[in-house]
């Protein structure tokens, strides 16, 4: 029972769960934080070597290390803006068209890295980059729905992958050469075991493993927090990361906003009132940050909390309109358009204002203005966390349908240009509204997000 | 199977999926394709030998037929248009409506209607000496070979920044931002293979007849963007001649599904558009390379 206890091989501040192990599970590639940094792990030593320094707005993202664990293929933010991958500081691919890439598993051979490309139009595709240049050959595509994790099988023949199919998280086993391809049960961050034949993978807070040729599952283990596989080793350890600690939402003298949902809570909103407070909370599994998230709204003089799932794939910011009726957020749909979005409070009915495919959600700042019109200002793109080339748009929600009041210029009523003044007097101070007549309602009552978060890197052997 | 095998058969042009999804009753198979393609060709699957799948799916016009509505046998006319049957190994549903849940429930079907073909499945399959099984699955596996791919759009997604015009580049921005086109016309297939009601008003209940769900009354499947320029007329009835057409339609918002919208394009905001569709052509391949 001894050997089966979980080992704790590295934390501190700096350490994210953007990384993998080598197959010796001797080191693991790692994105510090906040410095965005690549770096090496090594166990052993207990050193880190710097294998990508975060220049500006360039920096490394998704890492994994090659079998022979002197390689290090990266995601790497560049300088125009997009993701391209890198292999020790080499670019092996780049294009704008699939501006984020996350590599996930080498070939055996060293020659072609299975990577995530995704493209502008939201969808994601299953793909083999080969190092050597030219086209990746794409296996298969998933409209709007990403693989939070997929893995190859270590002889090179087989993928395995998770995909969203309705509101259950479903893995596939995918043949490398595209010739074939089945489901193999429900679960999420799929990795191959070292003999090619067993698949372990997430469940909630437990680990699960399937015997892909019979069907056979067993639980491996439970009660993991939320945690998330990064790798196996040679030796058949799983090297897991772990989110500890927590992200709350405080207000008044250092009160806990959420009665029944703690610890995965942020982005806090008053109504105009002051009676209610919104919050953003996470759900589900571990996601490297980027887990599933819902509305909660708390009446603060009273213990009613109540959640609100908007349906949408990213929510964040919300502020109250004037009535508390509505809230207006910042995310994404779940086709991935991100944008700005208005939510009903009673209903959860949403109804999106502004919203665009190939876009961040940040690049989208959003506010209530007079007779509850909604002023929107969106980025063209992100450089450095800022936006440039800013273009403001004002809606009017009237009779459930949004008419523009003002685009680019031109203050419009009802599709009728009325003149441009009131655009020139927008201002925007950090996440408030100012000026142009328009006002924001949140920030009048304090309220706060601390963070105790931390993240661990763990070893536990698998079970034969 | 293995992928030299799987290459031998079916050359995937760029911009599609090398996995060509075909159910295990069915795997992909030369002979299969072989005898499938010969079947599609043949008069003698219709009741009076006048009408073959080729007569609506003619592989000179992106496997259509430029008519506004189907023509069976005896100069019978269908409700609705002629799909372009390209890419359809990628389909999820089947028909306008999407009443076949597999190309196998599909193939069948057209020969079953007596507004197109007029035959029992099985007559047919005897007249050309095969059991319905054996027909079925070939036809099912020729139109999985039916590929259009390897156009400007996909030369410019692969990264060959000079494979759009500047006017297809401000096109393709349009498509996936102020148009909104994006919201159902995505992928590699240019579709979300999913029911919207986008199209005009009419008779024809669309999806609503199979679904039986409100909300599906006068949606159609969304068809593949693919060599959409070379099959005019347009929309599920073929109301629409032209690709400007189409998209001065789309600018007035007028379906009842949640995305749509008025646009406000400007008349330089269309004309890109429709080069855009025009991008959207590129090489139809069919059957054995």
């Amino acid at each position: 029972m001894l050997a089966l206890l979980p080992l704790l091989l590295w934390t501190g501040p700096e350490v994210t769960l953007l990384g993998g192990p080598s197959r010796d599970g001797r080191v693991m590639s790692n994105v510090q934080a906040p410095s965005r940094e690549l770096v090496l792990f090594d166990f052993a030593a207990k050193t880190v070597k710097r294998v990508a320094p975060a220049n500006g707005g360039e920096f490394a993202y998704f890492s994994i290390v090659s079998a022979d664990g002197k390689q290090v293929a990266y995601a790497w933010k560049n300088a125009d803006g997009f993701y391209e991958l890198r292999v020790d500081g080499r670019t092996v691919y780049r294009n704008e068209e699939a501006g984020f890439v996350q590599p996930c598993a080498w070939t055996p051979d060293g020659k072609a890295v299975l990577t995530l490309l995704f493209r502008k139009d939201n969808t994601s595709q299953i793909a083999m980059v080969p190092l050597a240049g030219g086209l990746p050959r794409v296996l298969k595509s998933l409209a709007w729905v990403y693989p939070k994790r997929m893995d190859l099988s270590r002889d090179g023949q087989w993928i395995v992958y998770d995909s969203l199919v309705g509101q259950e998280r479903k893995l596939y086993v995918l043949a490398a050469d595209g010739s074939d391809e089945r489901p193999v049960g429900e679960g999420v961050f799929p990795l191959w075991r070292e003999d090619g034949k067993r698949v372990v993978y997430a469940l909630g807070d437990e680990l699960w493993e399937l015997t892909v040729a019979s069907g056979e599952r067993r639980k491996l283990r439970d009660g993991m927090g939320r945690f998330l596989p990064l790798g196996i080793t040679a030796g058949d350890a799983l090297i897991y990361g772990l989110r500890a600690g927590g992200t709350e939402v405080y207000y008044g003298k250092r009160q806990p906003a959420s009665l029944r949902f703690p610890d995965r809570n942020s982005a806090p909103g008053w109504s105009a009132d002051g009676k209610w407070l919104a919050y953003v909370s996470r759900r589900g599994e571990e996601n490297f940050g980027e887990e599933s998230r819902v509305l909660v709204v708390r009446e603060v003089d009273s213990t009613v909390e109540r959640e609100i799932d908007p349906g949408l794939a990213i929510v964040d910011a919300p502020v109250w309109s004037s009535d508390a009726k509505r809230l207006l957020v910042r995310g994404a749909d779940r086709q991935g358009r991100a944008g700005v979005f208005v939510v009903e409070v009673a209903s959860g009915k949403v109804t999106p204002v502004e919203r665009e495919a190939g876009l961040e959600p940040a690049l989208f700042r959003a506010a209530w203005g007079e007779e509850d019109s909604i002023w929107v200002q969106r980025g063209t793109e992100l450089r450095n966390g800022e936006r440039l080339l800013q273009n403001v748009r004002s809606f009017a929600v009237r009779g459930g349908r949004l008419a523009v009041l003002y685009s680019n210029g031109k203050l419009e009523v009802d599709g009728q240009e009325r003149g441009s003044s009131a655009a020139k007097e927008i201002v925007w101070r950090g996440d408030k509204l100012v000026g142009g007549g328009a006002y924001d309602f949140s920030g009048e009552r304090e309220a706060w997000t601390e963070s105790t978060a931390r993240n661990e890197i763990w070893q536990w052997e698998l079970p034969r | 199977m293995n992928a030299w095998w799987l290459a031998a058969i079916v050359a995937v042009p760029l911009g599609l999926d090398q996995l060509i999804p075909a159910p295990a009753g069915n795997p992909l198979e030369a002979g299969r394709v072989k005898l499938g393609r010969k079947l599609f060709f043949d008069k003698r699957l219709s009741r009076d030998g006048t009408v073959a799948c080729t007569t609506c799916h003619d592989p000179a016009r992106a496997f259509s037929d430029g008519a506004a509505r189907a023509v069976g046998i005896g100069a019978q006319t269908g409700p609705r248009r002629s799909p372009r049957i390209l890419n359809r190994a990628y389909g999820k549903t089947f028909f306008w409506d999407g009443r076949a849940a597999s190309l196998e429930e599909q193939v069948v079907q057209p020969i079953a209607n007596p507004l197109e073909m007029g035959m029992r499945v099985e007559d047919a399959a005897a007249r050309v000496g095969l059991t319905r099984d054996e027909l079925t699955q070939a036809l099912a596996s020729y139109v999985r070979t039916i590929l259009a791919g390897d156009s400007p759009y996909d030369r410019f997604l692969a990264g060959d920044r000079g494979a759009l015009t500047a006017d297809q580049q401000a096109g393709l921005k349009l498509f996936r931002g102020k148009a909104n086109c994006v919201a159902c016309h995505l992928g590699p297939n240019l579709t979300d293979e999913d029911f919207h009601a986008t199209g005009p008003a009419g008779p024809d209940l669309g999806r609503y007849e199979v679904s039986r769900r409100p909300e599906d009354r006068g949606a159609f499947k969304t068809p593949s963007l693919r060599q959409v320029a070379e099959t005019p007329p347009y929309l599920h009835d073929g109301s629409l001649a032209s690709l400007e057409a189409v998209v001065d339609f789309y600018d007035q918002g007028k379906g009842s599904d949640p995305e749509i919208r008025p646009l406000r394009l400007t008349a330089a905001e269309k004309r890109q558009l429709v080069t855009l569709l025009r991008a959207f052509t590129g090489r139809v391949q069919e059957g054995m390379p």
